[in-house]
């Protein structure tokens, strides 16, 4: 399917109501464009509301933009690989969209940071992520400042996105010369002083986003990162074995924490197994898990690591059979799957579907807290999740949120009988005959499969319930060794 | 009752004597001999449900200890409510906590003995991870090093069963998540809100479709989990009172009713389904929100307000309606004494629990105020563990009519 991202439009609506200052904004009811998914941080700053220069309910309108083109790109995807590969990315350095300080730059954090490096290098990805006002409102280090640091972001840098809570020897270890290593400057894992450490030197690492910092000073307002000398903790720090000298530069102690972080053995292995259960199998083997770790530590100063990677283990993937492989879909992968198999003429502009795809799984940039949506079969297929993928595909079929009607009778002869019908659908949806699953829905239904059906309606209908079986629920996913590299 | 409870190790508090300066001397969790003491829950004879603060719930200022000095040291002025501005208090012989100013509910049911307060509670390891804490709690184990099974606590209890009756729902979860504490178990039920019903579409026609989708589709990964989870969904649907097209609306019978947020929409969920008698065994419900990093006492007054409101009319619902029950509140931890400059506070140790129930001697606080002296302080920072979280369930669970 062929849509022009720049041709989009969603609708905007909310009624009047009134800014801080008591001003009236209007009513809107409107199809806007979906202007801001190239914007500037500075353009996006507004959306936070701190200037309350745009109306509240239009405040999410960057998250919204974002999310509707996933969707339309779920649906346009060349390659499933590649879009997988870029969700592990954006799963793996999770940020909550819903909070207004965050949602508010998302357009930029999605393309600028996710999209950008996800075949790039960990490293770069790393720092871009740390010093992005998505990352640093959402885990706090907006506010860290020296005397008592905020912690936050400095813990899940080690946890979640670098050395991973495998790592953590908090229970066994109260100091640091304990953890095996240290002495030599190799710590195994990290502790609760690396994380204290490690807090103060991202202190002063901030937004510009008007703050007083005293003196009747203000930083500017551009949302833009911000690196303020006065805020940070310029003494000596220790972080995973390894003294940091006092007054090192700007910006040197949280960079070299990055450097510590991003090449401990521990995140190579942690990053991987977090990898392969997402690209591979919900079980991977160690020999795959160990395979990629090798490829990953070996191209780790590539500008091209992640592309390098990708390709490794896209040969992994080959090697392992379909059915071991399966993954269920993600809930837009699930909506691209049914819409494209059947040629639905997808419209997207009233944007009713997209609570639709929200509340069928983890919702994109929807998880609350930041080790991000979980991976596996159990998780995402809840009974409220389920009942809501069901949901979504009867309503794509049967057209119930606008977002087109297809044809069910195209390529069947004349009033064709309900076995020709779904038999006709089976390989668009399943890319294989499966009439025992259209045999059961005619028994289910009281048919023989012999009528004819009349209706086109009841034929959508039909064809909707065929896409809600099992096996629909999950695919393994194509390798593809181009990945990251079509424009 | 046929519970068995491996290997209840007593928690010993090792307090050393050592100043903030000294936090390197301290030396103890290594050589403490580790057993993993699996929790292994009993049948209950009525419903068990778990509220759970996801993020780490600042103990210390949901039950306060405004008059200590090393609190109000630790703690500038914005960062803990007045004396006069409290919901209440409680006298322990070593000092005096007052609740929140939002949880004005709960202090009128603990003086009204429907609520037993359970300070300095937590895990005996020393992690201050999020994700470890809750795995822990969740799992029902002692540490993560060596899990006995793939199972959450509530999944071990239920799978232990031979074949539990098919027109049952024993685990709930009232969220779209399924809780971790019912890992493995294909009957958990995980669903927010069932106010409107949770009817496939299309009806009794379309449930058949996805039935018999499930029964012809055998081989795929998902058939087991999809077949039970619309068999139960089809179950409970039947069990809501309808009106002329779909199901009428739950309503607490008590004064105050369900709000509408978390956790009082799970709970109005699990009401309903205690009501409707389906043999629910355990429950579960999340409220998240609790990492309060920054900007703790703003948000903290939403979650204190959303989370006493919640209970109070669960706890108004199911004494009008006679039901029995025990309800528990937890977290993987509490946060750091000293707050932060964010006007936040970090991960801690030790926390809060409380217990509501039908069957419970109420107005008590239980366990042991470890104090907040430096000596008394876990790692020379945070509130000690005084009792560890299997003990406190334990606890719980002896609340129930013989």
């Amino acid at each position: 399917m062929n849509i022009d991202i720049n041709q989009v439009l969603l609708r905007e609506r909310y009624p009047s109501g009134k800014f801080r200052d008591g001003k009236e904004f209007p009513a809107v009811d409107e199809l806007k464009p979906l202007s801001l998914l190239n914007a500037s941080i500075p353009t996006l700053f507004q959306y936070t509301g701190k200037d309350d220069l745009i109306p509240p309910p239009e405040r999410s309108r960057p998250r919204k933009e974002i999310q509707a083109a996933t969707l339309i790109r779920a649906i346009q995807a060349k390659s499933y690989w590649e879009e997988e590969w870029i969700g592990f990315w954006r799963d793996h350095f999770s940020v909550y969209g819903y909070e207004q300080n965050v949602g508010a730059f998302l357009p930029h954090w999605e393309n600028e940071v996710i999209r950008k490096y996800a075949f790039g290098n960990f490293r770069q990805l790393l720092e871009a992520t740390s010093k992005h006002p998505c990352m640093l409102y959402y885990l706090n280090n907006k506010s860290s400042r020296a005397g008592s640091a905020n912690e936050n972001y400095a813990r899940e840098l080690f946890e979640l996105h670098t050395l991973g809570r495998n790592a953590y020897l908090n229970n066994l270890y109260a100091q640091w010369r304990e953890v095996p290593g240290a002495l030599q400057g190799k710590p195994r894992g990290y502790i609760d002083q690396d994380v204290y450490e490690a807090a103060r030197a991202f202190t002063g690492w901030t937004v510009a986003d008007g703050t007083g910092i005293g003196g009747g000073q203000n930083l500017p307002k551009t949302g833009e990162f911000l690196y303020l000398d006065s805020w940070h903790d310029n003494y000596q720090k220790r972080v995973l074995a390894t003294e940091f000298d006092p007054y090192s530069g700007p910006m040197k102690d949280g960079k070299r924490v990055l450097d510590l972080c991003a090449y401990h053995p521990a995140t190579a292995n942690h990053l991987m197994r977090k990898l392969m259960k997402r690209m591979l199998s919900d079980e991977p083997s160690e020999k795959i898990i160990q395979s990629a770790q090798a490829v990953f530590v070996e191209h780790r100063n590539a500008p091209n690591q992640l592309s390098l990677l990708s390709k490794h283990v896209a040969k992994l993937a080959s090697s392992v059979p379909k059915q071991l492989r399966q993954k269920v879909r993600k809930p837009m992968r699930l909506a691209a799957v049914f819409i494209n198999a059947v040629n639905l003429p997808f419209e997207i502009a009233e944007g009713k579907i997209m609570s639709q795809v929200e509340s069928a799984g983890p919702a994109l940039y929807g998880w609350v807290s930041p080790e991000g949506p979980p991976d596996g079969l159990q998780p995402n297929l809840s009974a409220a999740y389920l009942k809501q993928r069901v949901t979504l595909i009867q309503g794509l079929a049967e057209n119930w949120w606008g977002t087109g009607e297809w044809n069910p009778l195209s390529n069947l002869p004349s009033s064709p009988t309900y076995m020709q019908l779904l038999s006709r659908w089976e390989v668009p949806l399943y890319s294989e005959p499966r009439p025992e699953l259209s045999q059961a829905l005619i028994s289910s239904q009281g048919l023989t499969g012999f009528e004819h059906v009349s209706d086109i309606k009841m034929a959508r209908k039909m064809v909707g319930y065929l896409a809600c079986s099992p096996s629909f629920q999950t695919e393994a996913i194509e390798p593809d060794f181009f990945a990251g590299e079509r424009t | 009752m046929t519970s068995h409870y491996m290997d209840r190790r007593q928690f010993l508090k090792i307090s050393l004597a050592t100043s903030l300066l000294g936090i390197s001397e301290l030396t103890f969790s290594q050589n403490v001999k580790k057993s993993n003491s699996i929790f292994v829950a009993p049948q209950t004879a009525h419903p068990f449900i778990v509220v759970f603060l996801r993020g780490g719930a600042d103990g210390l200022s949901i039950l306060s200890p405004l008059n200590d000095e090393n609190f109000t040291a630790a703690r500038p002025p914005e960062m803990r409510f007045s004396i006069d501005s409290s919901g209440g208090k409680v006298e322990l012989p070593q000092t005096t906590l007052y609740w929140h100013p939002e949880a004005a509910p709960l202090a009128s049911l603990f003086t009204q003995k429907k609520l037993i307060a359970w300070p300095a509670l937590g895990i005996l390891d020393e992690t201050r991870s999020h994700f470890e804490a809750q795995e822990i709690m969740e799992r029902g184990v002692s540490f993560l090093n060596l899990l006995p099974d793939d199972l959450g606590w509530m999944a071990r209890q239920i799978i232990g069963k031979d074949q539990f009756q098919k027109n049952s729902v024993p685990l709930f979860a009232g969220n779209n998540n399924s809780p971790r504490s019912m890992q493995g178990a294909h009957r958990a039920i995980a669903v927010r809100d069932i106010q409107n019903g949770i009817a496939l579409p299309n009806g009794i026609r379309g449930f058949n479709a996805v039935s018999a989708l499930c029964n012809a589709d055998p081989n795929s990964v998902s058939a087991p989990w999809m077949r039970d989870h619309f068999s139960n969904l089809d179950f409970i649907n039947q069990t809501l009172t309808r009106g002329a097209t779909k199901p009428m609306p739950y309503e607490s019978s008590g004064i105050t009713p369900y709000p509408n947020n978390d956790p009082g929409i799970g709970l109005r969920s699990i009401a309903r389904l205690i009501d409707a008698n389906v043999g629910l065994q355990y429950a579960w419900v999340d409220q998240s929100g609790w990492d309060t990093h920054e900007n703790q006492p703003g948000r903290l007054n939403g979650q204190v307000k959303n989370l006493s409101t919640s209970l109070a009319a669960f706890a108004g619902d199911m004494e009008i309606k006679k039901l029995p029950y025990t309800l528990v509140v937890m977290t993987e931890f509490g946060r750091r004494l000293r707050s932060n400059r964010s006007n936040g506070t970090d991960h801690g140790h030790g926390s809060l629990g409380l217990i509501l129930g039908s069957n419970i001697p109420g107005g008590k606080v239980m366990g042991q105020w470890p104090g907040l002296n430096t000596e008394a302080l876990d790692r020379g920072v945070d509130l000690a563990v005084t009792t560890d979280y299997q003990k406190f369930l334990n606890q719980a669970f002896s609340y129930q009519k013989a």
